[in-house]
C-alpha cells in the first residue's frame, strides 16, 4: 500500500471515529439539557395545575376530558408509596399514527383527607427531532471533513512527499555498476535533504567497494593465471622431450591435469562472479531456439559419439531479453551438462513450450538430490574431473535474470527447465 | 616471421620465447609499455603478442598505436583479463585474435601461424605438411590434390596438428581446440581419442596414413609423412 493512500485511510478512520464520538457526546448533552428543561416545565405546570386547584371549592373529581394531566384520588398507603418522580411513556398520537415517547411526572397532594395522584405529560418529540438534526449535521460535518482530509492528503502530503518520491525513483533505477554517482534532487525539507545526503553517501561508497572488487577480482585472476600459465608452459615444453620415461610421463600428465583443473576452477569461479556482479551489461533480444539449434549442431559430434539420438520439439520461438553471450552459455552448459551424462544410446529431448526450456535425457546412473547439483562444486561422483561448476554457473545466470531453473528426476531421467 | 612479444612476466615470456624460437621465428621482448612503444615506434614486426596489464600503460594503447602506423603487422591479444569488454574492445581495435591466459603453446603456434599465412599470402598459399595440402581459406584438404571432405571438429583437429607438427600436443590443448574455452568440461578427453580415429580413418579412405601416434597417454604426436598415394 502506497504511503499516501495508508494516510489518507488511517486519518479518515480516525477522523470518524472521533466524529462519532463527538456526535454521541452532543446528543447525550443536548439531550441532557432538553430533559432538564422539559422536566422543569412539568414542575412548573404541576405548580400551576395545584394553585388554579386550590380554587375549587367542591372535591376534586376526576376531569373527563384530556388535558395534559390526569388526576386519580388514591388510597392513604398508595399516596404514601409513592414517591414523585418522572418517567418516560409510549403513548399512540393520532397524528404520527404511532407510538411516540412521552415524559410524565408523576406526583402526589391531599386535599381534604382526600389523597390524589397527578400524572402530568408532554411531548419528548423535539428531543427526538433534535437527535436527528444532530446525527444528520454531524454526518454532514463527517463527509465534508472526509472530504477535506483526502483533498489535504492526496494534494498536500502528493507535494510534500514528491521529493521522497523522486529519490525513490532515483534509486530503482540505480545500478551498482553504473560510473556516476548519483543525482538526487535537493529539497526544502530538512529531513529528505538528510536522507538523499545519506542515500548519495552510502551509495557512493558502493560503488567505489564495488569497483574496488572488480578490480580485485580481475587483478586476482590476473595473479592466479599468470603463474599457472607459466607452469602449463613448463610442463607443455617437458613433454616434448624425446627421452621422456613412462613414469616421468605419467607424473607430468597427473601435475598437468591438475594444473589445468586449477586453472578452470578459476576461471569458472571468476565467470561466476561476473555473473553475479552483473557485469554483463549489455542486454539484446535473444531467440533461444536459435542458440539450441547452434548448440546442439556444435556438439553433434559427441552426441554421435555416444549414439545419442537429439530431438527439438519447438512448439513456439522464445526471445528473452538477456546478454548473448550469457545466454549462450546456459543453452551450452544444459545441453553439454546433457550430453556429457547421458548413458549410451539414449534420446535427449529439448523442447520450448510457452515461456520455458525443458531439457530431459537418461544419465547413466540415477541422481539422489537433482537439486543440490545447482550448487557449486556438487558433482557426480562418477566423473572425478568435472567441476561441477556448470549447473552453479547456469543458476547464477538465471538469477540475473529472473528466470526460475528447476531440476528433477525420475530413476534415471533428468528433466532440467528454465522458465523465462 | 619476426615477432614482438609484450609481457611483463619474466617467467612466462621465456617459455614463449624459447617455443617461439624453436619453431624458427625471430621473437623479440618488451617488458614495459615505454619499451613496447620504443620497439613498435622503430622497428617493423610481422606479428605482435600484447598482453593487456603492463607495467607503465595498458596493452590496448599500444594496439592503438600498432594499428596506426603498422596495418600490416598482425596482432594477437595475450590476457588474463578473460573480460567480454576487454575482447571486444580488442578485436575492435583491430587485434586479429584474443588469447585469453593460460593458453597452449601449441594452440598459440596455430593461431600466430594461422595469422600470417592470412596477412602473409592474403589466403592464396595453401598450408603444406608432408603430402597434405590445406587451403585454410576454403578449409579444404587436399591429399596428393584429391580432396577430402571433413567436418569442422575434423578439420579444427586436423589445422592443429598440422600447424604444430612434431610435437607433442596435449589432450587438453585439443579438447580446448575443439570445445572452445568451456574448460568445466575437462574429463571428457575420450571423444578426442574417437575424434582422432575417425580422422585417421578418413584419410585411409584416401589412401594415406594419418602418423597420429600417442606418446604416453599426455597427447598426440603428428608425424608429417610424404608417402605416396595408394591408387585405389
Amino acid at each position: 500500500m502506497r504511503l499516501l493512500t495508508r494516510s489518507t485511510l488511517i486519518s479518515s478512520a480516525i477522523l470518524l471515529v472521533a466524529l462519532l464520538i463527538s456526535g454521541l457526546y452532543i446528543y447525550d448533552q443536548v439531550s441532557q439539557e432538553v430533559r432538564d428543561e422539559i422536566d422543569e416545565k412539568l414542575l412548573n405546570r404541576k405548580l400551576e395545575i395545584l394553585v388554579s386547584l386550590r380554587s375549587w371549592e367542591r372535591a376534586i373529581r376526576p376531569i373527563p376530558i384530556a388535558t395534559d394531566f390526569r388526576l386519580d384520588s388514591i388510597s392513604a398507603q398508595d399516596y404514601n408509596a409513592l414517591n414523585e418522580h418522572f418517567e418516560d411513556i409510549s403513548r399512540y398520537e393520532l397524528v404520527e399514527g404511532e407510538n411516540e415517547l412521552h415524559r410524565q411526572l408523576v406526583t402526589k397532594f391531599k386535599r381534604a383527607d382526600t389523597y390524589y395522584c397527578l400524572r402530568i405529560e408532554t411531548s419528548l418529540l423535539d428531543l427526538e427531532d433534535m437527535g436527528e438534526i444532530i446525527a444528520y449535521s454531524t454526518l454532514d460535518v463527517m463527509v465534508g471533513l472526509l472530504l477535506i482530509a483526502f483533498l489535504v492528503n492526496s494534494l498536500l502530503q502528493r507535494k510534500l512527499w514528491k521529493p521522497f518520491y523522486g529519490t525513490l525513483l532515483q534509486l530503482n533505477a540505480f545500478r551498482l555498476d553504473q560510473v556516476t554517482p548519483l543525482q538526487l534532487p535537493g529539497s526544502s525539507i530538512k529531513e529528505f535533504n538528510q536522507l538523499n545526503e545519506t542515500i548519495a553517501k552510502l551509495t557512493a561508497i558502493n560503488q567505489r567497494v564495488y569497483q574496488q572488487q572488480k578490480q580485485f577480482v580481475e587483478n586476482a585472476s590476473h595473479e592466479i593465471q599468470t603463474p599457472l600459465a607459466i607452469a602449463l608452459h613448463q610442463t607443455e615444453q617437458l613433454i616434448q622431450n624425446p627421452d621422456l620415461t613412462a613414469n616421468d610421463a605419467q607424473a607430468l600428465d597427473i601435475l598437468t591435469q591438475q594444473l589445468e583443473r586449477l586453472s578452470a576452477m578459476n576461471k569458472a569461479l571468476l565467470l561466476i562472479s561476473k555473473i553475479d556482479n552483473q557485469q554483463f551489461g549489455e542486454t539484446q533480444s535473444v531467440n533461444v531456439g536459435d542458440l539450441i539449434r547452434q548448440t546442439v549442431d556444435e556438439y553433434s559430434f559427441l552426441a554421435e559419439q555416444k549414439s545419442l539420438r537429439v530431438e527439438l520439439d519447438f512448439q513456439n520461438e522464445i526471445v528473452v531479453a538477456a546478454n548473448h553471450h550469457l545466454m549462450a552459455m546456459l543453452v551450452g552448459n544444459l545441453i553439454r551438462n546433457a550430453l556429457v551424462h547421458s548413458a549410451s544410446e539414449s534420446l535427449i529431448t529439448i523442447q520450448l513450450a510457452d515461456q520455458s526450456l525443458r531439457v530431459e535425457n537418461t544419465a547413466a546412473t540415477p541422481i539422489a538430490q537433482p537439486e543440490t547439483l545447482f550448487g557449486r562444486f556438487v558433482k557426480q561422483s562418477d566423473k572425478p574431473q568435472s567441476l561441477g561448476l556448470g549447473l552453479a554457473i547456469v543458476k547464477s545466470i538465471c538469477d540475473t535474470y529472473q528466470f526460475t531453473p528447476s531440476i528433477a528426476s525420475e530413476g534415471n531421467q533428468f528433466i532440467f527447465s528454465v522458465s523465462f | 616471421m619476426k615477432l614482438l612479444l609484450i609481457e611483463d612476466e619474466q617467467a612466462l615470456s621465456q617459455t614463449i620465447i624459447r617455443f617461439l624460437s624453436q619453431q624458427g621465428h625471430v621473437c623479440e621482448l618488451a617488458t614495459t609499455y615505454q619499451q613496447g612503444q620504443e620497439k613498435i615506434g622503430v622497428y617493423t614486426y610481422d606479428c605482435v603478442l600484447i598482453d593487456l596489464m603492463l607495467p607503465g600503460g595498458s596493452g590496448i594503447d599500444l594496439l592503438r598505436l600498432l594499428k596506426k602506423d603498422h596495418n600490416h603487422t598482425g596482432a594477437i591479444i595475450l590476457s588474463a583479463k578473460d573480460s567480454l569488454d576487454d575482447k571486444l574492445l580488442g578485436l575492435d581495435l583491430g587485434a586479429d585474435d584474443y588469447l585469453p591466459k593460460p593458453f597452449h603453446l601449441s594452440e598459440l603456434n596455430s593461431r600466430i601461424n594461422s595469422l600470417l599465412r592470412r596477412l602473409k599470402f592474403k589466403g592464396t598459399a595453401r598450408l603444406e605438411i608432408g603430402a597434405l595440402q590445406i587451403d585454410t581459406d576454403a578449409r579444404v584438404v587436399y591429399v596428393h590434390e584429391h580432396a577430402l571432405e571433413l567436418n569442422r571438429k575434423e578439420y579444427d583437429l586436423l589445422l592443429l596438428f598440422a600447424t604444430n607438427p612434431n610435437r607433442v600436443i596435449k589432450k587438453s590443448a585439443l579438447a580446448e581446440h575443439i570445445w572452445g574455452d568451456q574448460s568445466d568440461q575437462v574429463d571428457s578427453y575420450d571423444f578426442i581419442y574417437s575424434q582422432i580415429k575417425n580422422l585417421r580413418r578418413r584419410f585411409s579412405q584416401v589412401g594415406y596414413e594419418l602418423a597420429i601416434q600417442t606418446v604416453y597417454g599426455i597427447g598426440y604426436k603428428f608425424t608429417p609423412t610424404d608417402q605416396p598415394a595408394i591408387p585405389s
